[in-house]
């Protein structure tokens, strides 16, 4: 993703229109060696990558989650997931606040996304953001995970 | 083990928020991760391969302030890996 979706020009200019950036590594001591995929080929994503070793999180300016996705999302994939995130979160809000009925309209603008999902992880994905709202806090790796997490076992 | 590293861990931890507090434009506190690598003259250099078009925050709460001043949303990509060995 570092080195073909964020260096296509329109997703460059769609992040840097309408999104503040930042990342987190989220298993800085984690090593690297021959083999550590061994074995999970079965879930590799349809474009080779892993599941869940990247997620992108698309946020409102107070932290709430719009919207999320796993995985390492290719230039149109990543679109299609920025345009539904950015979408949604000018359904929901109206300048810095949030508009009344927000939390309905969110809701069933993801499960409507997962219901016409024909990937099974994206389904679920929509279908476990759909239950409520979360905050950018929530998805802070923990201290443990960063300190331990030294496989990829989750 | 995993008590024994955490015991090792803890004073670069605090050291290092230390001295993220006082800068303008801290280094990420918990990743070893080098966007730079170390050319054949021995100095510095960026990678090429990174994306440069994009200002990347490496604080949540930073990035958040300037969303709202900006009117703008906040991308927060979470990643595993080691960027000089390209991992995940």
């Amino acid at each position: 993703m570092r080195t073909v979706t964020f260096s296509n020009p329109e997703v460059v200019k769609l992040l840097n229109e309408s999104f503040v950036c930042a990342w987190i590594n989220k298993r800085p001591f984690q090593k690297f060696e021959d083999g550590l995929y061994a074995g999970k080929e079965a879930k590799a994503l349809p474009n080779g990558t892993a599941p869940d070793n990247v997620t992108s999180v698309f946020a409102a300016w107070d932290g709430t989650v719009i919207h999320a996705m796993s995985g390492s999302l290719d230039v149109d994939a990543f679109k299609k997931n920025l345009t539904f995130a950015r979408d949604l979160h000018d359904n929901l809000y109206e300048g810095v606040g949030r508009k009344t009925f927000a939390g309905a309209v969110y809701r069933d603008a993801h499960i409507k996304a997962s219901e016409s999902s024909a990937d099974p992880r994206v389904r679920t994905i929509h279908w476990r953001l759909s239950k409520s709202f979360t905050d950018l806090k929530d998805w802070y790796p923990s201290l443990f995970e960063m300190f331990f997490g030294d496989t990829c076992k989750d | 083990m995993n008590l024994r590293r955490l015991a090792l861990l803890t004073p670069f931890i605090l050291v290092t928020g230390l001295a993220i507090s006082s800068a303008q434009e801290p280094p990420h506190p918990l990743c070893t991760c080098k966007a730079r690598k170390v050319g054949a003259s021995g100095s510095r250099v960026d990678w090429d391969g990174y994306a440069k078009s994009i200002r990347w925050h490496y604080s949540i709460d930073e990035a958040m302030k300037i969303a709202r001043a900006e009117g703008k949303m906040v991308f927060w990509q979470q990643i595993v890996g080691d960027l000089d060995k390209e991992g995940c």
